[in-house]
């Protein structure tokens, strides 16, 4: 097998279990997602380990009705040793718990391993590039362009909170 | 069919769209026309634009009238004959105007594709516009040729209408 294309179609199909592990509000499969000492940062939070992943996640979910994702072809580049990243678009089609709808546009860049087989977040970081109702009469936010792909943020890029609703991380 | 060329020059086609669509999101007028071929055709809104550097000059025309545009590729259906590939792609548009205007667009792209090595490139594309207006669609369809089920293409000398009037005044 072609080895881009089967890392492609693995990345892919984490997206896809990510979505759904989202929408179902399963925190244990959000963080079976994340590599065991995956990092995530997303609306102003960094989350470090697959527990504080979890843990944060039981504090998101009940402030939403649902949470539906979707993920577009995710810009992959192959790394050493079964690595790879990737930028990929997002929209969401959520509604609050108050039944508020919320319809941000964001860019994931996003490093994986893949363990065994399965492809795994070991880093990811979410920029908001919107943030407001379905028909985009919210607020488009400035954000770094890292260049065209396979162009990545640093390491330590710093998260924002843009709408509110970022993840609370538990004190460890 | 050799399924595992068709699979991958599938793979390639898709990141090239993603590659693209990740182009106009930053407004990177290199990257977007590193999607084309030298001698490439882009059949757009009643205007032929023909070469590498005119596509160039085009797309630096659309960008100022739009604060973002958000493209969405669905699956190409695609009929692959060694290094050259065509498709048929549906998308959709959510955008906003310079004056803050949401505009939403759903239309089709029929695509020809050279794989040039490095990547595969867009050779000649026809953009149709089958919905332009309001994100709540109450905005006018439009009619176009049916050129029956994939792999069926628009002729060469195609010329598509403008139908939204967004790109009309641009020179081609």
């Amino acid at each position: 097998m072609h080895e881009f294309v089967a890392a492609e179609c693995g990345i892919r199909q984490l997206h896809a279990r990510y979505v759904d592990a989202i929408w179902r509000k399963d925190a244990a499969a959000v963080g079976n997602c994340f590599a065991e000492d995956g990092e995530w940062r997303v609306g102003g939070a960094v989350m470090r380990g697959r527990e504080q992943v979890v843990a944060a996640m039981g504090n998101v979910f009940p402030r939403f009705t649902r949470i539906l994702m979707t993920f577009r072809t995710p810009i992959v580049e192959l790394g050493e040793g079964g690595t790879a990243s990737a930028r990929t678009y997002v929209t969401e089609n959520s509604v609050y718990a108050d039944g508020k709808p919320f319809a941000p546009i964001g860019i994931y860049f996003e490093r994986f391993v893949c363990e065994a087989g399965v492809w795994r977040f070991k880093w990811r970081l979410f920029q908001t590039n919107y943030a407001g109702p379905p028909d985009l009469s919210g607020s488009f936010f400035e954000v770094p362009d890292y260049g065209a792909p396979p162009a990545l943020p640093p390491l330590d890029e710093i998260t924002i909170d843009r709408s509110g609703s970022g993840p609370k991380v538990p004190a460890q | 069919m050799d399924i595992n060329n068709f699979v991958i020059a599938e793979c390639m086609i898709r990141q090239l769209h993603a590659r693209y669509a990740d182009a106009v999101w930053r407004k990177d007028l290199d990257a977007f026309a590193d999607c084309f071929t030298q001698d490439s055709e882009w059949r757009i809104a009643g205007h032929v634009v023909t070469g590498r550097e005119a596509i160039r000059g085009f797309m630096g025309q659309v960008f100022p009238g739009f604060r973002r545009i958000l493209l969405t590729m669905r699956t190409p259906s695609l009929e692959v004959d060694g290094k050259t590939a065509s498709a048929r792609t549906y998308f959709t548009e959510n955008s906003v105007k310079a004056d803050g205007t949401p505009l939403f667009a759903i239309g089709s792209y029929y695509e020809r594709f050279v794989d040039e090595g490095d990547r595969w490139r867009f050779s000649w594309r026809v953009f149709r516009t089958e919905y332009a207006g309001p994100p709540d669609q109450t905005g006018p369809f439009f009619d176009n040729p049916d050129y029956g089920p994939p792999p069926a293409m628009p002729p060469y000398d195609t010329v598509p209408e403008d139908f939204s009037g967004n790109l009309t005044d641009l020179q081609s």
